[in-house]
């Protein structure tokens, strides 16, 4: 037992020491891929807490990642906050954005619900066009500041570095959230609503505070974005595509687990990175229906992700040996 | 301790409870029973705040409680099984009782809720199953782990909704023991509400008898049981003491 243990945390040291070097050895081209798939499993895994865990299947989180972009972004350039402090801010603005989604999971259920994000997610892209002033219309918003102090780095590896911490962040917070009590309470939710009630959990509060959380960490999420890409504007953030790729990446990996988000990632973003640089510009939407089969056929053939038919392996395996 | 008052429930043109009226002493156990669709489970809908009625009101230790929502009935300290267990399939048994406990009105830490649980898992007879997910436990476990999760709610009044139908006569009469010393040795007060006349016979201080929505006979056990009105609501099946 104490030999397992044992080496499972050297599995977990060499798997962090490769990933820290591989900066060093690997082309930017590799490194910006990899720094991608991280990026997209922090916001899948920000996703997992009221998709997977809250069991509300949204399919509008490009819309927190606009929210948070926006607000940083607008902070840092008209009022000369860092990121560093911006996203915070940003977290919280997606987060009261992510409370009303989460209000409105009271009263939509499954598809309803789903489709209902997508209209909202439809309404923060018109807005943010709306209010040219501040926001920069369709023309969108450059960041023209450099300088770590502003998140704003030269090369590829220092996002690499960032990306990676995100990533790592966003484990061990699904790593302690999903046995927190108030993880326990949301997960009771999406199992039975009934009985969830009747052991004392207020329905009510634990959706909407499900939901803020995700926006909330899918909005600094959108910072991160922001400060990587230097350029914002409406219609490259608040897209189907991005707010499927989300959904799609942790469901692939395993909804409902602290690991999803990454094994998703580590899968579908060089897939559709490779598949977008030879039919991207041919074939339009490409990606978007590339994710939608890929769901279908994960939700149908895989329930519970890649993680989860690892786990039931591994575990009928271990049952099998003894 | 608790008193229903003339309460109504209609669905539609449909009237589940017609006038119900029931007052509930400290430390009883009280049998609820009556033919199907007599309006038993939603009684119990009444009392824990799942459906509002109509008309009458609910008083728990003199406290209005009517239409109160169902986590905040638990916080005053009533506890409720479902007729058909509503286990929450893809968290460990142990997370399950352990929600009651921290979410429940004694609102304890991690580590107290995990003690709490344990402590009832013991006594229902399933700690060995603490780990396992409860979408994979039997009918009968399922049972045991709702009775064990209400419990660790710490409530002072249980409402058991037909826990030990679909049991096996001896798996019931264990059920049955552990729910009497529940009223006999921790001081809980229960409502039972049973299909097996033989299971609410033998443990209940007293019957409460609903035939149509409204209350047909109550009193002790063997007078209910020979009260013509109640056989003939069975339609002549008799009834076993």
């Amino acid at each position: 037992m104490e030999f397992k243990l044992a080496w499972k945390w050297v599995v977990i040291a060499i798997l962090l020491i490769l990933a820290l070097i591989f900066p060093l050895f690997a082309d930017e081209f590799l490194v910006s891929i990899l720094m991608q798939a991280y990026l997209w499993a922090f916001l899948a895994m920000s996703w997992d807490v009221i998709g997977g865990y809250g069991g509300q299947f949204s399919l509008g989180h490009a819309a927190f990642i606009a929210l948070g972009a926006y607000t940083s972004t607008i902070l840092l350039e008209s009022y000369g906050v860092s990121p560093w402090i911006g996203m915070w801010a940003a977290g919280l603005v997606a987060g009261a954005a992510g409370a009303l989604v989460g209000v409105a999971s009271l009263r939509l259920r499954g598809p309803f619900f789903a489709l209902g994000t997508i209209a909202f997610a439809e309404l923060v892209k018109l807005l943010l066009l709306y209010f040219k002033g501040i926001t920069g219309g369709p023309l969108g918003i450059l960041i023209t500041k450099s300088g770590p102090e502003y998140m704003l780095f030269e090369s590829q590896a220092h996002y690499y570095y960032l990306m990676f911490a995100l990533m790592i962040a966003g484990l061990l917070f699904l790593k302690w959230f999903e046995a927190s009590k108030f993880g326990i309470g949301l997960v009771a939710i999406r199992e039975d609503e009934e009985a969830a009630e009747g052991v004392g959990i207020n329905v009510y509060r634990t959706k909407v505070i499900g939901a803020a959380i995700s926006a909330f960490l899918t909005g600094i999420g959108g910072t991160i974005y922001a400060q990587w890409i230097h350029f914002i504007r409406p219609d490259i953030i608040v897209k189907l595509e991005y707010s499927t790729q989300i959904a799609a990446i942790d469901v692939v990996g395993g909804a409902g687990t602290p690991y999803g988000g990454l094994i998703g990632a580590l899968i579908l973003v060089p897939l559709s990175l490779y598949l977008n640089a030879i039919f991207g510009g041919m074939i339009a939407g490409l990606s978007l229906i590339l994710y939608g089969v890929v769901l279908l056929v994960v939700v149908v053939m895989v329930p519970g992700g890649i993680y989860g038919l690892v786990r039931r392996k591994w575990l009928s395996r271990k049952k099998g040996g003894e | 301790m608790l008193e229903v008052k003339d309460v109504v429930k209609r669905f539609g043109g449909l009237v589940a409870l017609n006038k119900v009226s029931l007052t509930l002493k400290e430390n009883e156990l009280l049998g609820l029973i009556g033919p199907n669709g007599s309006g038993k489970t939603t009684l119990f809908n009444v009392i824990t705040g799942y459906y509002r009625p109509e008309e009458g009101k609910v008083f728990y230790r003199g406290e209005e409680i009517t239409g109160l929502r169902p986590h905040l009935i638990v916080k005053k300290g009533i506890a409720r099984t479902f007729q058909i267990p509503k286990p929450f399939g893809r968290l460990t048994v142990l997370e399950n009782v352990m929600s009651a406990a921290m979410y429940g009105r004694k609102a304890a830490s991690r580590s107290e809720a995990r003690e709490i649980a344990m402590d009832w898992l013991e006594y229902v007879r399933l700690k060995d199953k603490a780990d396992v997910e409860a979408k994979a436990l039997n009918i009968v476990e399922r049972k045991l782990m709702e009775l064990a999760r209400a419990l660790s709610t710490g409530p002072d009044l249980l409402l058991l909704d037909e826990l030990v139908a679909g049991l096996n006569p001896s798996e019931m009469m264990e059920v049955v023991k552990l729910v009497r010393k529940l009223v006999d040795e921790r001081g809980l007060t229960i409502i039972m509400v049973e299909h097996v006349m033989k299971a609410v016979m033998s443990i209940s201080d007293r019957v409460f008898v609903l035939h149509r929505g409204a209350k047909l006979a109550e009193g002790r056990p063997q007078e209910v049981s020979r009260d013509p009105k109640v056989i003939e609501a069975y339609l002549g099946e008799p009834i076993q003491v």
